[in-house]
C-alpha cells in the first residue's frame, strides 16, 4: 500500500477476551455503549455468540462504526436515538460481527470466516487478476493480512476492522483486493525498465491564447453539472468504461446510461458554447472550439474534460479520514 | 490503470464497497460521486469491485414493497379505458360500422319480421358454445351492395347485416374452426340461429338460421356453401354450414322481397369480409359434411375434406391426403401425384346437358374447415340464400328449391322430377346435402316438381310456373309416411295447371357422380373419381 488512501482504517485493537461474555450477562462496563436492549438485540441478530463476539466488544464496535460515518446522517446532524437504532439494524450485523472477531483473533471466527469467504476470495482474486497463479497469490496475500501478521507497535492490526458494515463482508473482500492489485500494478509499473524513452521529449506545443478562455468556460460549464453528470462524464468518456459497467455502478439500466450521457453531450455543447460566447468568444469561434461538425463532441469533451483539472475536478474529497480510528 | 492522477486521500474499501452496493447514504454517495468524477483511480477500483458474472450473485436486498396506488398500478388501466373509449368512439363513428345505423327502409319493409331466437334453435348445451364462439352480436345493416351484384364488402368487427338485392336471405356465422373431434361432439347440439340476434335490428334479415358448424360425421345433411372473398383482402375462410334436420328450422324466405339481407356474424375480428356473388356455387348433388369420428393418422387437424357417401378425401394441416372408404373410420394415406402441396379438398360435378358456366359445379364444402376464422352459411333458409344468389348466374330460366320434411329440417338426396307439361320431358335430380336442389336449362312455362324420398311421402306439384327472366324457386315439403303414398299439392291458382300427359322423356338423367378435386398451392386441381387415382384438369 504505497498511497495514504489505500491504508485501511487500520483499528488498534482492544485485548482479546478469553472468556466472551453472552448476552445474559449484564456486567458493568466502562466503556460507553448502546442500550442494553437494543444492544442484546443487535447481538443476538449478529450471532455474535458464534464468533466468540462478546456483548461488550460488540457494542465497542457498534459505537465506533456509529461515530465514524455519524449513524448514516451528513455531518453536523445529531443523531437521536431512534436513528441510531435504525441505522445499527440496517448494517449487516453477522458480517461485521465475524469480521471484528476475526480481526481480534478469535479462532471459531477465522475458521466461519474461511469456511465462507475463502473459495469466494480466491474466485474474485482471480476474476480480478485474470490469472489463476495471480489469483491466488493475491488472495494469500490479503488472507495473511486479513490475520493480521502486520504488527504496529507490538499490535496486530487486521484491515477487517476498518469493515463498518454497511456493505456486505464480499464486497468489501473484493475492494480490498483491487486495491492490492492496484498497489501491485503500479510496483510492477514502476520497475518497467525506460529503455524507450531515451529520444528528448518533444516540445510542448505552445497553448492558443484563447486556450485559457476555454478552459474556463469549460470549468464553468462543468462546474454546473451535478455530481453523478461528471461521473458519467468522466467514466465514459475518460475511462472508456462500458455502459453496462456504468450501469452497474450507478445501478441502473444501461439505456438509461446511454441516453442521459447523449442528453449530457447535447446539453453540454450548448451550455459551453453560451458561456464561451458570454465569455467573449464569437458564435463561430466558440463552434470551431468545439469542433463545427457536432458528432465531434464526443471527441472534444475527451479533450476537454482531460484539460479541465480546475477547482471543480481536482477536489480532493475526503469523506473521511483514512486514519480515523475506532 | 492509470498512473497519471494520484490523490492525497481517496476513499477506503469499505466506503468503495458501500457505494458499489448502494449502501451509502444519499449525502456520502453524492461525496463519492463527486471524487469518482476526477479520480481516475477510484473509478477504476469501482469498477473492478463491481461483483462479476462468473462471482456467485450476492443476493440484493429485496426491494420495498410499493403501495398498490403508486407507479403504473393506477394509470394502467386508465390508460386502457382511454384506450377502449376511443376504439369505442373510432368504431361507433365509423359510417361502415355504426351500431345504430338506419337499417335501409326498403328491406325494413318488404322482410317479415324475424323469428325470435326460440324459433330459430333451441339453446345449445354448455359443452357447444366452444363451437359456436360468436356471442349474439347485434347486427348491423348498412347498404353495401349495388344492382350489379358485383358483391359486396364491409368491414366487420362483431356482427353485421349487408343487403344486397335478389337474395332472399343468408345468414352466415364467421366462427373459429374447431378441432375435428370437438365438431363432432358437438354435432347434434343445436345451433343458435342468428334470426333472434338479427331481429332486434330491424335489418329485416329473411329469416336467415344459422346453422351450427361441424355437423360431426353422423350429422344429417348439411348445407354447404363457399364464400369466396373479392380481392385479396383479409381473408374469409369458406364456410361451412349444417343444420341438424331435429333442431334446425329452415325457414324460407319469402321469394317476394325485393331487398335481401346477409347477415355475417363473426366472433373472432375480421377486418373486411367481401363476398363474391358469383363464385358462390352451389352443389347439385349429394354432398354431406362430415367430420370424421376417427382421427386422421397423422394426428393432425383437418384442413380440408370433401365426402362423398362412405368415401372421404381429408387434407391436414400438413398437407397429407388421405381417403377413408368407410366414412371416416379407417383412414390410408393417398400418394402424392401432383406437384406442391394439395390445398384444399372438394368435390366436382360435371353435369351432362347444363348450360355453360355452371356445369362445373364446385361444392369447397369442406373446405371451410382451413384454419382460422370461418364463415359458415346458415342451416336451409342461408343456403337457400346462397342458391338463390347462385340462381341468379344461370343463364335462362332455371327451377331451384330446397326439400324439407315437416319439421323444416332439409333432406338430403331427395329425388326431385321436373316434368315439362308440354314437352313431356322429364329431368331428375337430387337434392344435395343442404337438401337443394337445381334444376336449369328450362324453357319457360309450366313444369310439374314431384319430390321423394326413402321413408317420406312423395309430394307433386302439379304446376310449377317457371318464369322466362329469372330463376325460380319452388321448395318441397314432404312428410313422414309410407313410400308407396302419394299425396297431390295443387300450387297457388295463379299457377296454370296442366292435365296433359304423356308419355315422359328424360332428358337429363344422367347425371355424373361427383368426383374428388384437390387444389393444390399453385392453383393446380386435380380430380379423382375413386379418391385413389388422381388426375389433372
Amino acid at each position: 500500500m504505497d498511497t495514504a488512501s489505500s491504508k485501511p482504517a487500520d483499528l488498534v485493537l482492544p485485548p482479546p477476551i478469553e472468556q466472551p461474555s453472552t448476552a445474559d450477562q449484564n456486567a458493568p462496563s466502562l466503556i460507553p455503549r448502546l442500550p442494553l436492549s437494543l444492544l442484546q438485540e443487535l447481538w443476538r441478530t449478529a450471532d455474535a455468540e458464534t464468533c466468540g463476539l462478546s456483548l461488550d466488544e460488540l457494542s465497542i464496535v457498534l459505537t465506533a462504526v456509529g461515530k465514524r460515518v455519524n449513524h448514516g446522517l451528513p455531518p453536523g446532524a445529531t443523531p437521536d436515538a431512534a436513528q441510531k437504532a435504525a441505522f445499527f439494524r440496517s448494517l449487516h450485523l453477522s458480517e461485521l460481527a465475524l469480521a471484528h472477531a476475526c480481526a481480534l483473533g478469535r479462532e471459531i471466527a477465522w475458521e466461519n470466516f474461511l469456511s465462507r469467504y475463502r473459495s469466494a476470495l480466491v474466485h474474485a482474486a482471480v476474476s480480478i487478476t485474470g490469472s489463476a497463479t495471480l489469483g491466488n497469490d493475491l488472495a494469500d496475500s490479503l488472507y495473511a493480512e486479513l490475520y493480521g501478521l502486520r504488527q504496529t507497535a507490538g499490535e496486530r492490526r487486521s484491515p477487517l476492522a476498518s469493515y463498518s458494515g454497511r456493505g456486505s463482508l464480499l464486497g468489501w473482500l473484493r475492494t480490498t483486493l483491487v486495491q492490492r492489485w492496484r498497489d501491485h500494478h503500479r510496483r510492477t509499473h514502476r520497475e518497467t525498465p525506460l529503455d524507450n524513452f531515451d529520444s528528448p521529449a518533444p516540445a510542448p506545443t505552445p497553448i492558443p491564447s484563447n486556450l485559457e478562455q476555454l478552459t474556463a468556460g469549460v470549468a464553468h460549464t462543468l462546474r454546473g453539472l451535478a455530481a453523478e453528470d461528471r461521473f458519467l462524464l468522466s467514466a465514459y468518456y475518460l475511462d472508456r468504461q462500458t455502459l453496462l459497467q456504468i450501469a452497474q455502478t450507478l445501478a441502473v439500466h444501461e439505456a438509461t446510461i446511454s441516453r442521459r450521457i447523449k442528453r449530457l453531450a447535447d446539453n453540454l455543447r450548448k451550455q459551453l458554447i453560451e458561456n464561451l460566447i458570454s465569455s467573449g468568444f464569437s458564435k463561430a469561434a466558440a463552434e470551431e472550439a468545439l469542433g463545427a461538425d457536432p458528432r465531434d463532441i464526443e471527441i472534444n469533451l475527451s479533450t476537454l474534460l482531460q484539460t479541465s483539472q480546475t477547482s471543480t475536478f481536482s477536489k480532493k474529497t475526503a469523506p473521511t479520514a483514512a486514519g480515523d480510528t475506532l | 490503470m492509470s498512473d497519471r492522477h494520484q490523490f492525497e486521500y481517496h476513499p477506503d474499501a469499505d466506503q468503495i464497497s458501500a457505494f458499489v452496493e448502494r449502501a451509502l447514504p444519499a449525502h456520502e454517495r453524492e461525496q463519492m460521486l463527486d471524487h469518482l468524477a476526477v479520480c481516475p483511480e477510484c473509478r477504476a477500483v469501482v469498477a473492478l469491485s463491481l461483483p462479476s458474472v462468473e462471482e456467485p450473485a450476492k443476493p440484493l436486498p429485496a426491494p420495498a414493497r410499493k403501495p398498490w396506488w403508486s407507479g403504473w398500478a393506477v394509470a394502467w388501466p386508465a390508460a386502457a379505458a382511454l384506450a377502449a373509449i376511443a376504439l369505442f368512439v373510432v368504431y361507433y363513428h365509423h359510417p361502415a360500422t355504426a351500431p345504430n345505423a338506419p337499417a335501409p327502409t326498403q328491406m325494413a319493409s318488404a322482410n317479415p319480421p324475424a323469428l325470435p331466437p326460440s324459433q330459430g334453435a333451441s339453446p345449445a348445451p354448455s359443452s357447444v358454445p366452444a363451437l359456436h364462439g360468436s356471442q349474439p352480436h347485434p347486427a348491423v345493416s348498412s347498404r353495401a351492395g349495388s344492382a350489379s351484384g358485383a358483391g359486396f364488402a364491409a368491414k366487420q368487427n362483431h356482427g353485421m347485416a349487408v343487403s344486397s338485392q335478389s337474395i332472399a336471405g343468408l345468414a352466415m356465422e364467421g366462427r373459429n374452426v374447431a378441432p375435428p373431434a370437438v365438431m363432432a361432439l358437438a354435432s347434434p347440439a343445436p345451433s343458435p340461429g342468428t334470426t333472434g340476434q338479427n331481429a332486434p335490428t330491424g335489418t329485416g334479415s329473411a329469416g336467415g338460421v344459422g346453422g351450427s358448424v361441424g355437423g360431426g360425421f353422423a350429422a344429417p345433411p348439411s348445407a354447404v356453401a363457399e364464400a369466396r372473398l373479392q380481392k385479396a383482402a383479409p381473408v374469409a375462410p369458406p364456410a361451412i354450414a349444417s343444420a341438424p334436420p331435429a333442431t334446425a328450422a329452415g325457414v324460407m324466405a319469402p321469394q317476394a322481397s325485393s331487398g335481401e339481407t346477409v347477415a355475417v356474424t363473426s366472433a373472432a375480428p375480421m377486418p373486411t369480409v367481401s363476398f363474391d356473388a358469383a363464385n358462390i356455387a352451389i352443389a347439385e348433388n349429394e354432398l354431406q359434411i362430415a367430420q370424421p369420428r376417427h382421427p386422421l393418422p397423422s394426428g393432425l387437424p383437418i384442413l380440408s375434406m370433401a365426402t362423398q357417401a362412405d368415401r372421404i378425401v381429408a387434407i391436414d394441416t400438413r398437407n397429407a391426403v388421405f381417403l377413408s372408404m368407410d366414412g371416416g373410420k379407417h383412414w390410408k394415406a393417398v400418394p402424392v401425384q401432383w406437384p406442391g402441396r394439395a390445398v384444399k379438398a372438394g368435390l366436382v360435378l360435371y353435369s351432362a346437358g347444363s348450360s355453360a358456366g355452371y356445369s362445373r359445379d364446385k361444392t369447397a364444402s369442406m373446405a371451410a374447415l382451413t384454419a382460422g376464422n370461418s364463415v359458415s352459411a346458415g342451416s336451409s333458409s342461408g343456403a337457400l340464400a346462397v342458391q338463390s344468389r347462385a340462381l341468379k348466374e344461370l343463364p335462362g330460366p332455371s327451377l331451384a328449391g330446397t326439400v324439407t320434411d315437416a319439421t323444416g329440417a332439409v333432406i338430403a338426396g331427395a329425388s326431385v322430377s321436373v316434368t315439362d307439361n308440354a314437352a313431356h320431358a322429364v329431368r331428375t335430380v337430387k337434392t344435395d346435402g343442404a337438401g337443394r336442389y337445381v334444376v336449369d336449362g328450362l324453357a319457360p312455362g309450366t313444369y310439374q316438381v314431384e319430390a321423394q324420398a326413402t321413408g317420406f311421402n312423395r309430394q307433386v306439384l302439379a304446376a310449377v310456373a317457371v318464369a322466362e327472366s329469372r330463376p325460380t324457386v319452388q321448395d318441397l315439403s314432404l312428410t313422414i309416411g309410407s313410400a308407396s303414398e302419394s299425396v297431390m299439392v295443387e300450387t297457388e291458382s295463379n299457377q296454370v295447371s296442366v292435365s296433359k300427359k304423356t308419355k315422359a322423356k328424360s332428358v337429363a338423367a344422367s347425371q355424373a357422380p361427383p368426383v374428388f378435386e384437390i387444389t393444390t398451392e399453385n392453383g393446380a386441381r386435380w380430380t379423382s373419381t375413386d379418391g385413389l387415382t388422381w388426375k389433372p384438369i
